[in-house]
């Protein structure tokens, strides 16, 4: 199995840390709102039960038969790799698998291409429970 | 963007799950103080409720339970067996409720959707927020060690 893995960690400047994943993000956005892809849209919320305030949110967005979406994602996740505090990369065939990190709050975005599947992965997390 | 139309789209991106917490007591703070459109008074309602930390108005007040005198020990036995019994069939579903209730909270604003149709009903759709965190918690734990591993090598 051919494994590649790339590992960044850098320091950004705070101006740069804004607009970290935004690509990735926006994409997610564009295809949650247009729900074209709606056929695997999943999002949980979790809420402070004191005070009801989001502690973590996670997205999942399946999409099945869509090279040119696939491909939009791959560009997106890529064109933000030196932006992330953490990055890995894994391709083997038809496998290609991202997990990326960024910090404050903490967001990990996983993007995992098998075949014809692909499934974006969002995580953010306001406070660590 | 005029304030309502500002508002407007905060209110979609709450309804969407995509709010920051920031944003959220933004529109908490604007629902209770502005002047709310007729047409939004229910999305105030909501807001309120919110705002006020998602009491559960549904979980009833358990009754007290009442003395009985009785002059004969059977009658007073079976008495408290048939209140036993109804206690049990009065409050048993209550105190479910209100658990449920507890635990349904913390899940507001999730929701999934398949083949088009969203699903936001939280009873519904739990087990499907239980597994992607449960999921997202392997994930977290993966990037926790990537974490680490780059702050060791770097």
């Amino acid at each position: 199995m051919k494994r590649l893995i790339f590992i960044v960690a850098l320091l950004v400047a705070a101006a740069a840390e804004c607009s970290a994943q935004e690509r990735i993000e926006a994409l997610l956005k564009r295809d949650m709102q247009s729900n074209k892809y709606g056929q695997g849209l999943r999002v949980a919320v979790k809420r402070d039960r004191e005070t009801g305030e989001i502690i973590k949110r996670v997205t999942e967005l399946t999409v099945i038969d869509d090279k040119a979406l696939a491909k939009e994602f791959i560009e997106a996740f890529k064109a933000e790799r030196d932006t992330a505090d953490v990055w890995e990369e894994e391709a083997n065939g038809k496998i290609y698998l991202v997990t990326a990190v960024w910090s404050d709050p903490k967001r990990i975005y996983r993007l995992d291409t098998n075949g014809s599947v692909v499934t974006v992965y969002e995580q953010i997390i306001y406070k660590e429970e | 963007m005029d304030k309502l139309h500002y508002i407007e789209s905060l209110v979609e991106k709450f309804l969407e799950g995509r709010t920051t917490n920031a944003e959220e007591r933004e529109l908490y703070e604007w629902f209770a103080t502005a002047d709310v459109p007729d047409k939004w008074s229910d999305l105030k309602a909501m807001f309120a409720w919110y705002a006020e930390g998602m009491p559960d108005k549904a979980a009833p007040a358990k009754p007290k339970p009442r003395m009985t005198i009785r002059r004969r020990w059977w009658v007073a036995a079976a008495t408290a067996a048939a209140a036993c019994a109804a206690v049990m069939v009065v409050l048993l579903p209550d105190s479910k409720s209100e658990s449920a209730m507890r635990t349904y909270n913390i899940y507001e604003g999730s929701y999934i959707v398949e083949a088009g149709i969203r699903y936001d009903d939280i009873e519904v759709i739990e087990d499907d927020i239980e597994e992607l965190f449960a999921r997202a918690e392997a994930i977290e734990l993966e990037a926790n060690e990537l974490i680490a591993w780059a702050d060791t090598n770097f």
